[in-house]
């Protein structure tokens, strides 16, 4: 196995991600608390955060949303396009994402053709 | 109150009355325009600040806030040993594949020692089962459960029973229980951050003073 700069980091976020999504229908408080560890851990390391993985945690209070456990999804119009909204139970605050049906939301490190090498 | 106005009124009066008093004639026309006027600019400065402040609330929760939701004090009781269960499962893969642990443990004396600490210090100990073997405080020392908070100073442990401990870093001893061996962790050394552990170096050989 190749070695790569900052894996050990990388290792912990998806590690920390993995308990925090865990945890989260029976403690939302520690739920919150392991999703600010490693947004910080990331910050400390200089590393991004994948796209799906901070789609999911709450901007607020960073703990994750889960439809009918932590959060309430509802599909909202406004302004005659749709809007996918994530209601959080812990604090309260809104997440939203645009939802029309001929665009293409992906991001780039989303795409195929951004992955360069698969190291495993 | 209105003895303040009261005076304000008459401070007013008294300053009108000097200047009516004081300026020379051709000046006297242009008192009450000068006193009338409104500062257009001080008063649109303020307007954008009030819009500025009310802009930065929204971004994140403020430590007042996140103690009224409860985040800061977790009660003796309010978490079963149950639910921590899972965390240990997944923490025992993941602490396998950062030590590769599948290969065998590198010699104390060796090269790969060094690098196999460094790896150790720099994962993760919430979800682990950790037991305290020797402490400064006997009370403490036979304490065991599932680590599911890591500040500063202190572990939060749930043990068996379902109580949750804090547990000081700085005068223990821990043992940590892998499935095939077990590490001697000095708390005195992991008085650190969590988020800052993962990007600090530590000295090689340290010698353990308790
Ligand atoms: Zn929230």
């Amino acid at each position: 196995m190749k070695k790569i700069q900052g894996n050990d980091s990388f290792q912990r976020i998806n590690y920390l991600y993995q308990i925090s999504k865990e945890i989260a229908d029976k403690n939302p408080v520690l739920s919150a608390y392991y999703g600010n560890l490693f947004i910080n851990v990331a910050k400390k390391n200089v590393a991004k955060i994948h796209p799906d993985i901070k789609r999911q945690i709450c901007k607020k209070c960073r703990c994750i949303l889960i439809h009918k456990v932590t959060a309430n999804m509802s599909i909202k119009k406004k302004n005659k396009s749709k809007m996918v909204e994530y209601l959080c139970n812990t604090c309260g605050s809104k997440k939203n994402f645009p939802a029309k049906k001929d665009k293409d939301y992906r991001t780039w490190l989303e795409k195929p053709e951004s992955v360069v090498e698969v190291v495993s | 109150m209105s003895s303040e106005e009261n005076f304000k009124k008459g401070a007013a009066e008294a300053i009108v009355g000097f200047l009516n008093a004081n300026v020379a004639k051709s000046g006297l026309s242009n008192i009450d325009k000068e006193l009338k006027k409104d500062f257009v600019l001080a008063k649109k400065r303020s307007k954008d600040q009030k819009r500025r402040a009310s802009k930065k609330k929204v971004r994140c929760l403020t430590r007042a806030e996140k103690k009224e939701l409860g985040f800061y004090a977790i009660p003796r009781k309010g978490v079963q040993y149950k639910e921590v269960l899972p965390l240990n499962k997944i923490w025992l893969q993941y602490i396998s594949e950062v030590l590769e642990l599948d290969n065998s443990i590198p010699d104390p004396t060796s090269k790969a020692w060094e690098n196999f600490t460094q790896t150790l210090y720099r994962a993760d100990f919430h979800g682990s089962f950790l037991k305290v073997t020797r402490s400064k405080c006997p009370s403490l020392v036979d304490k065991s459960g599932i680590c599911i908070m890591d500040t500063r100073n202190t572990f939060k442990i749930v043990s068996e029973n379902n109580i949750t401990s804090t547990i000081p870093k700085r005068d223990c001893v821990f043992q940590m229980d892998l499935n095939k061996c077990k590490i001697t962790l000095f708390g005195k050394l992991l008085c650190v951050r969590p988020a800052e552990r993962s990007t600090k170096k530590i000295k090689g050989h340290i010698h353990p003073d308790l």
